[in-house]
Order: C-alpha cells, then structure tokens, then sequence
C-alpha cells in the first residue's frame, strides 16, 4: 500500500514537472497568439493588451503561471485561442477519437504480438521462428509516419478498399441506422489502426520471444516438467503467465512513443484526435491548449506505465516478494 | 597508466565474436556502402539536388534512365536529393546520438556516484524527461521559432533523447559501486572523478555503445518526422523527412517521391538494429539478449 502511495506521488512530481516546462518553454519563443495569429494592422496594441489580460495571457511567466494553477485547481484549463472554446471541451471532443485509435491498435497488437512471439519460442531456430524474426526486424524499422503513407497508397488509393481519411464518412444520411454507422466507423478505422499495429507489434513480439526463452530455461519450469506436469500445461501456466510481465511493463513504457506516433498517423488520416489538436495547437501558438494536451498527454502515460507495473507484478509473484519496488518493473 | 589488460581483451573478443556474426558484418557493410554512397554520391551525380530542371516537362517524371528515381513536383531529381538529404539525415543522427550519448553518460555516472537524495531528484528529473512524448514536445519548442540553425536543431533533438542512457548508466553504477575494485580504488586514493572515468566507464560503456547503436535509427526517423512536419530540415536544403513530405501533396500521383527516401530510412534503422543486436550479444556472450 505505502508503494502505491509513493508511486502515485512520484507520477504527480512527474506531471508536475512536465507540465510546469512546457508552460514556460512555449512562452520562451517569440510572439504570441496575438501577435502572430492575427496579422491586422488595424488593431492597436492596446486592444491586443486587453485581450491578453482577458485570456490570462498578460504580465510575468510567474504571473500567468499562478493563474493558471489556481484555474487548474477549479479544474480549469483555460480558454483556447484558434478553437475559440474551453481547452477542456475541445480536449473532450479529440480524447475519445485518439483513445479508439491507440486503444484498438493495443489490444490487437498485443493479442498478436504475444502470440506471434510463442510461436517464435515453441519452434525456436526454425523457419517460422526466423520468418516471423525477420517480419518484426522489419516492423521495429519503419518510420511510421512513412508506413502511414504506404498505407494510405496502397489501401485508398491503389486498391481503393477504405476511405483516404477521417472518422466517418460525411455524406451518410442523417437518420443511418446504427451498423451503417459502425461499419463506416469501422472502415475509417482500419488504415491507422493497421498502421499503428504494425509498428506495435514488432517490438511485442520480440520481447515476449526472449523473455519466454529465457523463462524455459527457468528451474521452476523445469522443476515442473520434473513433477511431470503436461507440456502444454508447463508453457501455459508456468513460463508464459511470467514471460508476459516484461511485455506488460513494456505497453507502459511504450506509452510515450504511442502519443507521439499519434501525431503522424492521425495527420495522415486526417483523425481528429489528440495528436492532430496538439500540433495544430503548436502552429496556432494557442498556449492553454498546447499545455492543456500536453498534461492531459503525461496524464495518460503515467497512468498507463503505473497499470503496466502492477499488471506485470500480479502476473509475476517474484516481483512483489524480496522488497521488490514494483516501480521499477523488470531489468 | 597502462589500460588493464582484461578490458583490453574483453573488447578483441567482442571484436571477434562480431566478425564471425554474419548479420552483424552485412548489417556494418550496409551503413558503411550507405555512409560512403552519400558522401561521394552528391558528387557524381548528374544533376544538382536543388536544380529546376525544366519546370514544364519534366514535372514528375517517373523513374526512368535518366533520372532513376524519377523528378519531383518542382521537376528536380530525386535521386541527386535523396543521396544530399541522406548526407544530412546521416550526419544528423550520428551527432545528435554523440551529444545525447555523452551528456546521459555524464549525468548517469554523476547520479550513481551522488548520494541517495541527489540521486533521487535527478531520477525523477529523467522519469520527467522520459514520459514526455518527444515529438510532440520538440514540435511545441520549434514551431514558433522562424529558422533553426542545423547545428541548434541537433543540440535540442539530443537534450530530449539523454534519459534512457542516463538511467541505463546510473543502474549499472549503483549496482557495482558497492563491489570491491571500487572500495579497493578508493582506499588507494583515487578521487571520485578518477573512480568514475577509470573504473566504472569501462564498465558501462559496453551498454552505452548498444543503445547508443540503436538510438542511431531512432533519431534519424525522428529528424525525419520533424522535417516532414515542417519544424526540422529547412527547404531548399534536402533530409530524408522533407523528401517524403514534397512527395506527400502527390502521393497519388508521384509516389515514387515519398518512397525513395523511405527506403532509405528503412535500410538504415533496420541496419542499426541489427548491428546494435550483434553488437550486445558479442559483449555479452553466452548471454541472452536483455529486454
């Protein structure tokens, strides 16, 4: 309980300290949403002072930055500037796009890693072991905004098989019935769920190969093949429920990478999520909302890393005993 | 100040192990063949990377004998670009990794040498670092500024990619700064700065040079993404990334643009990972490969 605890206050230092730079670092650059977005010589700066001080955007970093935590503590994000709406209302309406996204990419890449991974250690140095080995080499190498552009070839335009981007198809009529609705949903889905999946599953694979690998050669594996428990039952129950820890702590670690993929496939396919609100963000130089993503972003990673890390302790008894930190996951 | 001769033959045997590991040795000869083509390359070209050819009819030629990777949207030729942009792609990754390599080695040798608390604060300080994604932080830092010097855009792409190697570092520290070559240098004397360089660098830098390996393909699609977003390599001036992102408007027209340089990235990342691979299983021998 005390870990949990102490785990809990180091996720909330870590979103501290995050959000804390990147509010002081987009304000280090030059400019600001008033003065580049709005390029008209006809407003005067007394007006664009006025609006600073409307949108809390006047006086010191220090100023701004007490302003900000005591909005945050009302549980206020602040006004975005290019949206023209509360940074909360249009993080709401992006969050669930890019949560689909990264969230159906995980869970059939895991599935798939996983068993792609124990088929390469049951027939280990054989030709499906090397086949898949190579395909994963591969996975592991291609840049994923370039994949997303292949895809996006090869799926709309050559084969002509899915939409080229956004999340539903605009020309449906108003009152579809629900599956037309799901399955034009679906149909948008596939191109960058396919796409995340492919960069996802690469690394999955290889890990849960090595760890299971490495958990065969254990002695309680062997102790149980000893006792004479069934083969299956050995590989099943005793190397791979441990081999999946490392797999698990790795989704946690991955998270980052995950939100930044995000921010190519969803421009790729034109998928109006968190990655696509964030850059856009960037290039409007709309402050509450770049910070308001970029914390809502960490938010996410270090709850997912602190699931993984009790996930991969409750799937390996030897974590949690030995005053292991949980924090630290696996070697 | 003769090097103690084990670390010596540790690295010949490592050395050994990884000539006699065939993919390794293809893996090598495949980032060497790629380093030398596009440093000579630019120069044996036919055509200039940033040249106009003929604005009217040689508009996105496909790949043809005279221009083998076709011509792009500004009707200049794509192979003379992506062998200026790999040169720059190359260079790119290699010096961001050094600097990245070289300030988390500094910082991961200081926290495991530092007390229980210092240490503490930097770590947190890394875990920070770490959970940010990075794009997206780089993209919030270099968006607004007008023109990023090259130089200026490797130093800021290195100072987000510090922290895996630092945690890396500081792990392997502490776990041996406690064993007794340790304790035996510092009751002979020694100063911390020289238990540090002498004694405990031998020691990780055989981890280091891995991950620094495989940080190679990373940051080299990294710089890529970031040029294809528009905040990394500036136009005229070729990378890899804005190769793929002037071929991106056309894609369904003049894919063979966007691909080129791809391939290119794909060569190298997936050449890097599997040298960096060989490369931890010839230190590591009889070993199996750590996750």
């Amino acid at each position: 309980m005390h870990a949990l605890i102490q785990r809990i206050w180091h996720g909330f230092v870590v979103v501290a300290l995050v959000a804390t730079a990147t509010f002081v670092l987009v304000r280090l650059a030059p400019g600001d949403p008033f003065a580049a977005a709005l390029e008209n010589a006809r407003l005067t700066p007394a007006l664009r002072e006025q609006w600073r001080a409307a949108y809390g955007l006047d006086g010191s970093i220090g100023t701004q930055f007490a302003h900000w935590i005591a909005s945050l503590a009302r549980g206020d994000l602040g006004f975005s500037t290019s949206t023209n709406q509360p940074v909360s209302r249009a993080i709401a309406a992006a969050l669930p796009n890019t949560l689909l996204l990264i969230g159906t990419s995980i869970v059939i890449a895991f599935m798939l890693g996983i068993w792609l991974g124990a088929v390469q250690a049951a027939g280990r140095g054989g030709i499906v072991d090397r086949c898949i080995g190579a395909m994963t080499l591969i996975g592991n190498a291609v840049p994923d905004f370039w994949l997303a552009l292949v895809m996006l070839l090869a799926g709309s335009y050559w084969l002509r098989l899915f939409p080229v981007g956004g999340v539903a198809d605009l020309l449906l009529p108003l009152g579809a019935s629900w599956p037309v609705l799901l399955l034009d949903r679906a149909r948008h889905l596939v191109l960058p769920v396919l796409t995340m999946v492919i960069l996802l599953v690469a690394p999955i694979a290889r890990l849960q190969r090595t760890a299971l690998l490495d958990r065969l050669g254990a002695e309680w594996v062997r102790t149980a093949t000893a006792k004479g428990v069934a083969r299956r039952t050995v590989f099943r129950r005793h190397a791979w429920r441990t081999a999946l820890g490392p797999v698990v702590t790795m989704a946690g670690i991955a998270l980052p990478s995950l939100f930044g993929g995000a921010v190519f496939i969803e421009r790729v396919f034109a998928w109006p999520g968190m990655g696509r609100l964030a850059a856009e963000a960037v290039a409007a130089r709309d402050y509450h909302l770049v910070v308001g993503c970029v914390l809502v972003g960490t938010v996410m990673v270090v709850i997912g890393s602190m699931l993984a890390d009790h996930v991969s302790a409750w799937l390996d008894p030897r974590l949690t005993q030995d005053g292991f930190e949980p924090g630290r996951g696996l070697a | 100040m003769s090097e103690p001769r084990r670390y010596r033959s540790d690295w010949r045997g490592a050395v050994q192990r990884l000539s006699a590991d065939p993919r390794s040795v293809v893996a090598a000869s495949v980032l060497l063949g790629l380093a030398l083509l596009v440093a000579v390359g630019p120069m044996l070209a036919p055509h200039a990377p940033n040249a106009q050819l003929d604005i009217t009819r040689l508009v996105h030629v496909p790949p043809s004998r005279a221009h083998l990777l076709g011509t792009d949207a500004y009707s200049r030729d794509v192979l003379a670009r992506v062998l200026s942009g790999g040169r720059i792609s190359l260079l790119f990754a290699t010096s961001a990794v050094l600097v990245q390599t070289i300030v988390g080695t500094c910082v991961g040798l200081f926290a495991g040498l530092a007390g229980h608390r210092i240490d503490a604060i930097m770590m947190r300080g890394v875990d920070a670092g770490a959970s940010v994604p990075r794009v997206l932080f780089l993209l919030a830092l270099l968006a607004p500024l007008p023109h990023v010097p090259l130089w200026m855009l490797v130093l800021t792409v290195a100072f987000t990619g510090w922290f895996v190697t630092a945690r890396l570092v500081r792990g392997e520290v502490r776990a041996i700064r406690t064993t007794e070559f340790v304790h035996a240098a510092h009751a002979l004397g020694a100063s911390r700065l020289r238990i540090a360089m002498r004694h405990l660098l031998p020691h990780v830098l055989g981890p280091v040079l891995v991950t620094s390996t495989l940080a190679v393909g990373h940051v080299i699609v990294l710089e890529a993404g970031l040029s294809w977003l528009g905040v990394g390599v500036q136009a005229p001036q070729a990378s890899w990334g804005n190769i793929i992102a002037d071929g991106t408007e056309f894609l369904s027209i003049a894919p063979w643009v966007s691909l080129a340089p791809g391939f290119c990235l794909v060569a190298v990342v997936l050449a890097a990972s599997a040298f960096g691979d060989g490369l931890r299983d010839a230190l590591a021998p009889g070993q199996l490969a750590r996750t």
